[in-house]
């Protein structure tokens, strides 16, 4: 059994890290268009009201299913509602579920992470396996049952994407504590008198945030996508409330007469989420200090 | 190999029990309270009828105690009654669960045949355009929502071209070329996302694997570039991507949800998506609850095969 003695630092060993990810062009010329893209959706869900044409709510008989045209430049729905106006109340639903959702996620994933790398033992076991308990539901599946137990609403819809999300956050957390904990300065406090809860909160923690606030931009992108299958399923945010998964729903019924229906919706959220996903890349590479300077 | 498939057999029972625990706790919390369902509004009102009903439902004794009666209902097989259907759960799922598997392995063998090739193509010559162009496909494929993706299908291919027909289903044994005509778009829809995360993974596998050391020895020694490739390197790269492949199970069952209920596929998914509106929560409860068993039974033959590739993580 030779193979044993194989330094654990071969499995590892990451020679290429420079072209591991994206190719270089689309790494660093598609950052500003996402980033402006996610200001866009926020600006849109702060500033629904002054930026929608119409009450997204109000229905007119007369102009049902009409194609876009100069009054409703994105067309109208099955009751002569606004798809522009909808789409802008929409972003407020993903952009906080979308944010709030990866927020319950940190909120509980982040402590129970660094709680389980510090002790260690039977609690970080315990820790764990509830973790892979959790990650072993497909999360849409797990997400569908919780909203089912609590009833839906949008609290509900983001505490369920949220839990969802725990695990996730928790395993990188522990993994970057870990090796944060054996660090000299790290024994160095411990020797010195600083308690456990300090020594988590001032000196492990912030060693851990870079992989986290890149999790976090992906997660993110994850949860808008959740929202929007959830609504697309009908056990999302309840009707009437304009959500982009929800509109998916109705132009299900439309496809051939009214295709702008399903179009654009679902163009908003691919392209959110698109962004997102780019934006996480782009940080990966601006926080991982191993990437500086080798582009 | 076998000592360390009973050590990973081993570790999976506390995460069984926990699996259980949380799909047993999403039942005590669902609406809908089972005394009410047996007794109905009327003889509810009666509080001696209430109590008696709830003590035949066992739902008097402490929450301990029904978990494991619950958990040994689960092991014979018995997940209770559809509300909707009125027949066993099991039953029901059994009846459904061919159109679930064929759309399952049609789209895992999609996105390897795709996945694979176009993540090694990418990463032997990085940041060429067939690389900008291939990472590009797959930033697309792996963020567009598969429902949105599955209706820009049936709106192209089934409205518009008239290729092929929008939606429906026909057993396999009935008619095999309708059956996969059928099941094209769906398969594209819910392969989709797993092709791209395969493809990235793959070239950044494969990155890794053909700046070592051992691969600029088999170039030296003058082996065509393909051999190097494709029996040197890629076999290294291997392992990370059957990892991938293992964790699209979790992804794949959770796709079905949807697909089905876009392409109008009567699979497990489609009983799943449906059993939300008819509160129907048996059902639901056992789709969750075995999807995470198969994920469960996925990550361990993914570790199995893992081990079997590199005997390093055997001896670990």
């Amino acid at each position: 059994m030779a193979t044993t003695n194989i330094p654990s630092g071969m499995v590892t060993a990451r020679p290429a890290l420079r072209s591991r990810r994206l190719p270089r062009v689309l790494r660093t010329r598609l950052a500003v268009p996402s980033l402006l893209w996610i200001v866009v959706v926020i600006v849109s869900a702060v500033f629904s009201g002054v930026l929608a044409p119409y009450d997204p709510f109000r229905q007119d008989y007369k102009h049902v299913l009409e194609p876009p045209s100069a009054a409703h430049l994105l067309g109208t729905d099955d009751i002569g509602r606004d798809v522009l106006s909808r789409i802008i109340y929409g972003s407020r639903v993903s952009a906080s579920v979308g944010l709030v959702a990866v927020g319950i996620a940190l909120a509980i994933g982040v402590p129970l992470g660094l709680i389980a790398a510090y002790r260690g033992g039977w609690l970080d076991d315990v820790i764990m396996r509830v973790m892979d308990a959790l990650s072993a539901f497909p999360p849409l599946l797990l997400a569908l049952g919780i909203t089912a137990a609590l009833k839906p609403g949008l609290l509900n819809v983001m505490i369920a994407i949220g839990v969802v999300s725990i695990p996730q956050f928790a395993r990188l957390v522990r993994s970057q504590a870990l090796s944060v904990r054996e660090m000299e300065y790290v024994n160095a406090a411990r020797l010195i008198g600083v308690g456990p809860l300090r020594l988590i909160a001032l000196h492990i923690w912030p060693n851990c945030t870079a992989p986290i606030i890149v999790q976090a931009s992906l997660r993110v992108a994850v949860a808008i996508v959740t929202e929007a299958t959830l609504g697309f399923l009908g056990a999302g945010v309840p009707l009437p409330t304009p959500s982009w998964g929800s509109m998916l729903r109705t132009s299900y019924q439309y496809t051939e007469q009214a295709p702008w229906l399903a179009l654009f919706p679902g163009a908003a959220i691919f392209l959110t989420v698109l962004a997102a996903n780019l934006l996480g890349d782009a940080l990966r590479s601006a926080l991982d200090p191993r990437m500086r300077g080798r582009e | 190999m076998t000592a360390y498939i009973i050590r990973r057999l081993l570790q999976m029972i506390p995460v069984l029990v926990f699996v259980s625990l949380i799909s047993f706790s999403l039942i005590f919390v669902l609406p809908g309270d089972p005394a009410l369902a047996v007794l109905g509004e009327e003889n509810a009102r009666d509080q001696r009828m209430y109590a008696q009903a709830r003590k035949e439902l066992g739902l008097d004794r402490p929450i301990i105690i029904q978990y494991m009666d619950w958990a040994g209902r689960v092991l014979r097989g018995d997940l209770g009654i559809s509300t909707r259907a009125k027949i066993p759960v099991t039953t029901l799922l059994l009846q459904r669960i061919r159109p679930t598997l064929e759309l399952g392995i049609l789209s895992l063998l999609l996105s390897v045949a795709i996945g694979l090739p176009a993540g090694i193509i990418s990463a032997v010559r990085p940041n060429s355009l067939s690389d900008i162009i291939g990472t590009l496909v797959a930033m697309v494929a792996a963020c567009i929502p598969n429902f949105w993706l599955g209706l820009l299908l049936i709106l192209t291919f089934g409205l518009w071209l008239r290729v092929l027909p929008p939606s429906g289903y026909v057993p396999i044994d009935q008619d095999l070329a309708a059956n996969l005509k059928l099941m094209i778009l769906p398969a594209i829809t819910l392969s989709g996302g797993s092709a791209a995360v395969l493809m990235r993974q793959t070239r950044s596998a494969m990155l890794e694997v053909l700046h070592q050391e051992y691969v600029t020895t088999a170039r030296a020694k003058g082996l065509v570039e393909r051999a190097v490739v494709l029996r040197h390197a890629l076999k290294n790269a291997l392992i990370p991507i059957v990892t991938i492949i293992g964790m699209q199970v979790a992804f794949l069952i959770g796709g079905a949800v949807v697909t089905e209920s876009i392409f109008s596929i009567p699979g497990v998914g489609r009983l799943a998506a449906d059993s939300i509106f008819n509160r129907d929560f048996p059902v639901l409860q056992a789709v969750v609850l075995l999807t995470a068993l198969a994920v469960l039974v996925s990550i361990l033959l993914t570790d199995i095969v893992y081990a079997w590739l590199d005997p390093r993580i055997r001896y670990s």
